[in-house]
């Protein structure tokens, strides 16, 4: 009984506290609800969802020791997940997207340690993780077989080995998931850019500790040789390279525009075209799994984005700005605004240069460092203006709850979806 | 004597990231569990009559009247008595004219599957007149195992060409035109 009740007394302890408790509470139902709908029906419709053909498929193809011909390009990591899947829940849909919920699930207690971490406010980690619960994109993304949110995942994971660092092993650790995140999708491997920033901004490493970087290719190259042993092809170094480069023109050179969903990465600010993921229909009613992003939450972050420069700039010409900043933000706050800024840029380089295809799906890694930047500046909100706050948290339950329906494909009207989903591109 | 008050007090909280290691197993172990208590599996394998070694199943192939003699496979092994008409190097296998309801020959099913079969020719319903244009037919379909490295050809001119993807191996058996 009394190992019990310390149980409950530490985590009662640990509960979100904000300003209003009533905020506390609305924070830990939305994140319980968006687990919730990220669970409920995972496994249905038991037909492919979005490219989940292609990636269900490669991963048979890596348990039958075959030519991985389901899926052209991408590095093996996800596919191989897929596949450990269906080794331990059977050949069946749930086990297609069991990957993709578990790390979905993992990015939301992510959110909430690097909030936590960065902004030393638990405020800030718990407002992410309500955040990042209550978004449709990344539901949506939970629950289909694609790798954007397995790469989200350690792209988190990386970033909160940078930040949490205290030694090499730290470090070498951080190393390791850059290395994993782009063994999921070439572009994870953007994230060693923010993960040496925040190593050396936070100084809690010597900074020569950032050579332990050099592991990142190491790391990709193995997973690489051991996906293509399993598939019977050549895994020796060399060989495992030219494979590589094979891959790597054979997706430089799609055609680009080819696919009517291909959106340029402006267009992701206003939402111009997500892409609805799965669609099934019941008894005159349908069940859709939509990747809109919870508006609220998503036109809040943009705000936040384009602060952050504009305060930089008056940051560094007024001594006003500074003042005031510093009454918001202490040193380590600063920090964190600038890492965060750092990651979104870092994750978002690929796609500013144009050079390939691009999906509204490439905004879902960024978008988590926006989600991040805003759950630390709503954070700094609650010390003053609590009211405030408690209606934003309340306001972005409501938007989740109106949206759910179009996000967890729970039953619903054809006209109700058309409620939903407004414009013609996002139906 | 009094506790020494150098011991350096422990840590208060855990390393995040064996908390954040931790909860990914704690998620991962739960979902499992969660979806082990569930009945998906059983309810796709109904909804699809999940193809699985030792099951039977009714297929519709689609065939012309010249694919007795232009389908051919390609493989050295041998799989529960059926083998391919041709050896890995394209060609004949010695035991393979012995008996033909033994011999496999690649079918697409009429929603596109690539399954290899044997026996099909056999069937009574199949050695009367064929029909002239595309037609099919409908057969028990009894897998015995899974071809992973053998060629295939739909022309008796054409070059053998692998496989890229694991195939059932099986006996086609009451195989039916679809009139």
């Amino acid at each position: 009984m009394n190992a019990l009740r310390n149980v409950w007394r530490s985590l009662v302890a640990r509960r979100p506290v904000f300003s209003d408790p009533a905020t506390g509470w609305i924070v830990l139902l939305t994140i319980f609800a968006g687990s919730v709908l990220r669970i409920q029906r995972v496994g249905y419709p038991f037909f492919f969802g979005f490219d989940e053909e292609q990636m269900v498929t490669a991963a048979r193809q890596f348990l039958e020791g075959v030519p991985d011909t389901g899926e052209c390009c991408h590095p093996p990591l996800s596919k191989v997940m897929i596949s450990a899947s269906i080794l331990m829940l059977g050949d069946n849909p749930m086990a297609w997207r069991f990957p993709s919920l578990l790390l979905g699930l993992q990015s939301i207690v992510l959110v909430y340690l690097i909030g936590k971490s960065l902004f030393n406010d638990s405020r800030a980690g718990w407002l992410a993780a309500a955040f990042l619960a209550a978004d449709g994109f990344a539901i949506a993304f939970s629950r289909d077989a694609f790798p954007e949110g397995m790469m989200t995942c350690f792209v988190l994971w990386s970033m909160l080995a940078a930040i949490t660092a205290r030694g090499w092993a730290g470090v070498v650790t951080c190393a390791i998931l850059v290395g994993l995140a782009g063994s999921i999708k070439w572009s994870g491997i953007q994230v060693g850019l923010p993960a040496c920033v925040a190593i050396l901004l936070l100084r809690r490493v010597p900074w020569y500790s950032i050579f332990a970087f050099a592991l990142v290719p190491l790391v990709h190259l193995v997973v690489w040789m051991m996906g293509l042993s399993l598939i019977g092809h050549d895994s020796d170094p060399m060989s495992v390279v030219e494979e590589i480069r094979l891959r790597q023109s054979r997706h430089l050179g799609f055609v680009r525009f080819a696919n009517p969903l291909e959106s340029v990465w402006y267009t992701w600010f206003y939402i111009y075209k997500p892409i609805v993921l799965k669609a099934a229909s019941e008894a005159g009613r349908v069940r859709l799994a939509s990747s809109v992003s919870n508006v609220l939450l998503f036109f809040t972050s943009n705000l936040c984005l384009a602060g952050l420069p504009i305060l930089g700039a008056a940051y560094a010409f007024s001594d006003r700005v500074r003042q005031r900043f510093a009454a918001w933000f202490d040193e380590g706050q600063g920090k964190a605004l600038l890492i965060l800024g750092v990651s979104w840029l870092s994750m978002m380089l690929l796609w500013f240069t144009g050079r390939i295809s691009s999906y509204w799906y490439h905004y879902l890694t960024p978008y988590g460092f926006a989600v991040l930047l805003t759950a630390g500046v709503v954070s700094r909100l609650d010390r003053r203006h609590g009211k405030v706050v408690l209606g934003f948290v309340a306001l972005l339950l409501l938007v989740f709850v109106y949206f759910a329906p179009v996000w967890g494909e729970l039953p619903i009207s054809v006209q109700g979806a058309h409620r939903r989903l407004i414009f013609k591109r996002w139906q | 004597m009094t506790s020494s008050v150098d011991t350096p007090p422990p840590p208060d909280r855990l390393n995040v990231l064996v908390f954040s290691l931790l909860s990914f197993c704690l998620i991962g172990f739960g979902l499992w569990l969660v979806s082990a208590g569930k009945s998906y599996r059983e309810a796709y394998v109904n909804k699809t009559q999940g193809w699985r070694v030792g099951s039977s199943h009714s297929v519709e192939i689609t065939l012309v009247k010249e694919d007795k003699p232009n389908l051919a496979c390609a493989s050295d092994r041998t799989l529960a008595g059926l083998n391919c008409e041709y050896a890995t190097d394209g060609t004949p296998r010695a035991s393979a004219s012995a008996d033909r309801s033994q011999i496999l020959q690649p079918y697409n099913t009429i929603d596109n599957t690539l399954l290899f079969g044997a026996g099909l020719w056999t069937s009574a319903d199949l050695q009367g007149e064929l029909p002239a244009a595309r037609f099919s037919v409908t057969c028990n379909y009894n897998i015995r195992g899974l071809a992973k490295t053998a060629s295939i050809r739909f022309s008796s001119t054409a070059a053998f060409s692998p496989l890229q993807q694991a195939v059932t191996v099986g006996t086609l058996t009451d195989c039916v035109i679809v009139r």
